[in-house]
């Protein structure tokens, strides 16, 4: 009885279109500070300028 | 409720892509049979040492640079245009701000690896201005993979890891992540603390895999983007033969003649970009920098204490400067030549080969800028970087 229960509300979550909105907000978020954890040294890289000299 | 449930599900879609690209980026062996990989100017490629150490040959010479490898990058006088892999097996390894101290980490790290056991250092006397490399420049190019296996290799002395690891703390000290983890790494390899062994072998797995991922995308980006790109032909090996690099030189100058029309000589596009705004600031901007009191000769000196240890044969190439430019700045060829007499003196005491670039100081057409080089500038780099590996492959 309970597993039926926890398997209907399980349901209605995924037939949510929020829910899923939801997911891909958080994921994207997510990708976001994973990319700039991968890149971003080069973020950070000054673009060239004639100031050294 | 529903929130929280989407995080979490976010969180394993996460996991999951995370590591797939472990799987399919991070952990790959970069070995490129075609040599385009270790002549790549690339940042990421540069933190990477796993990436580094897979494309070093039985033949492979190391040359160490800067910002020089990032122009002119198309044109056939480029070192990594001008000779194909068959000719000169090179790895570069240059960046801005990448100067003695990045490099002799960088040396220490692959050295186990050079089985040619020789290396050209290309230096910039902008190296040797007033302190030497700044802290944001080293923060942003500190590789901890490079740091750690240069820490861990037995063949570099003790006194030398230490003196770079002071080095490097100090310069890192205005980023405190990557200071902290320069000092697990210090105290668990050199100090051989057994509580920070731990730490450091997590912070550098996590520090490596991060570093290969950036590189690995980065590589496949460039790759995507230059697939179709024609790249100049490298010299054949009968032209190489019979090469007449003064008549090349003489033909590389004409080819710039009326494209330098403003009082230093630099490229007219240059000029325009920026160089003519700071001319017209005024003179004397650099009139009271030093070029004999850098500290900068300090991280030359570990440099050449790593090729003496791990006995690799080192060749200087001290690129030329704008004279006019430096003049009107206040730095002096009096101050200038105080720099080569010291580095000549420093490349005596360790062994090294030295060209020095300096009679090209004051001819046009050599540098498009303050310091880098157009077709005749790469076409003396190119010489001297060519006639090295020759020379050495005579005595193989």
């Amino acid at each position: 009885m309970k597993g039926s229960t926890i398997f209907t509300k399980m349901k209605k979550l995924f037939c949510d279109r929020k829910f899923w909105v939801y997911i891909m907000e958080f994921f994207v978020v997510m990708l976001a500070l994973y990319l700039f954890f991968l890149f971003g040294a080069g973020l950070s890289s000054p673009g060239f300028t004639y100031a050294e000299f | 409720m529903k929130r929280l449930a989407a995080f979490l599900m976010a969180l394993a879609l996460m996991a999951i892509a995370v590591l797939g690209v472990h799987a399919s980026v991070a952990n790959r062996q970069y070995r490129d049979a075609d040599g385009h990989f270790s002549r790549w100017y690339n940042m990421y490629k540069d933190r990477s040492a796993d990436a580094l150490r897979a494309n070093i040959t039985d033949r492979t010479m190391v040359v160490f640079g800067s910002s020089e490898f990032g122009h002119l990058k198309g044109s056939r006088y480029h070192v990594a245009n001008m000779f194909s892999p068959a000719d000169m097996d090179m790895e570069i390894i240059a960046q801005p701000g990448e100067q003695c101290l990045y490099h002799a980490i960088a040396l220490g790290a692959l050295a186990p690896e050079m089985k040619r056991k020789q290396a050209v250092l290309m230096i910039s006397p902008t190296w040797f201005r007033g302190k030497g490399v700044k802290k944001e420049a080293f923060q942003l190019r500190f590789s901890d993979s490079l740091y750690i296996d240069f820490l861990k290799n037995p063949a570099v002395s003790g006194s030398v890891k230490k003196k770079a690891a002071k080095r490097c703390e100090k310069l890192l000290a205005g980023d405190k992540e990557t200071l902290t983890r320069a000092r697990i790494y210090r105290k668990a390899y050199l100090d051989q603390d057994a509580g920070a062994q731990a730490a450091a072998r997590v912070a550098g797995f996590f520090a490596r895999d991060q570093e290969n991922a950036s590189m690995g995308f980065s590589w496949k980006w460039y790759q995507f983007r230059n697939k179709d790109r024609k790249r100049p032909s490298p010299m054949s090996a009968g032209e190489l033969a019979r090469m007449d690099w003064k008549a090349m030189r003489r033909e590389a100058a004409e080819s710039a003649e009326g494209k330098a029309n403003n009082p230093i000589y630099a490229s007219d596009r240059a000029w325009k970009r920026g160089l003519r705004s700071r001319y017209e600031d005024g003179p004397g901007r650099h009139a009271r920098d030093s070029m004999v009191t850098s500290r900068e000769y300090g991280d030359l000196r570990l440099f050449l204490q790593i090729c003496r240890e791990e006995g690799i044969r080192v060749k200087l190439i001290v690129q030329p400067v704008n004279g006019y430019w430096y003049d009107y700045c206040g730095l002096t060829k009096d101050e200038r030549d105080g720099f080569h007499r010291k580095i000549a003196r420093v490349a005596r005491q360790y062994g090294a080969e030295i060209k020095d670039l300096t009679a090209y100081d004051y001819k046009p057409y050599v540098l498009t800028d303050a310091v880098h080089p157009w077709k005749e500038g790469w076409l003396l780099l190119d010489e001297g970087i060519y006639d090295f590996y020759k020379n050495e492959e005579t005595v193989l």
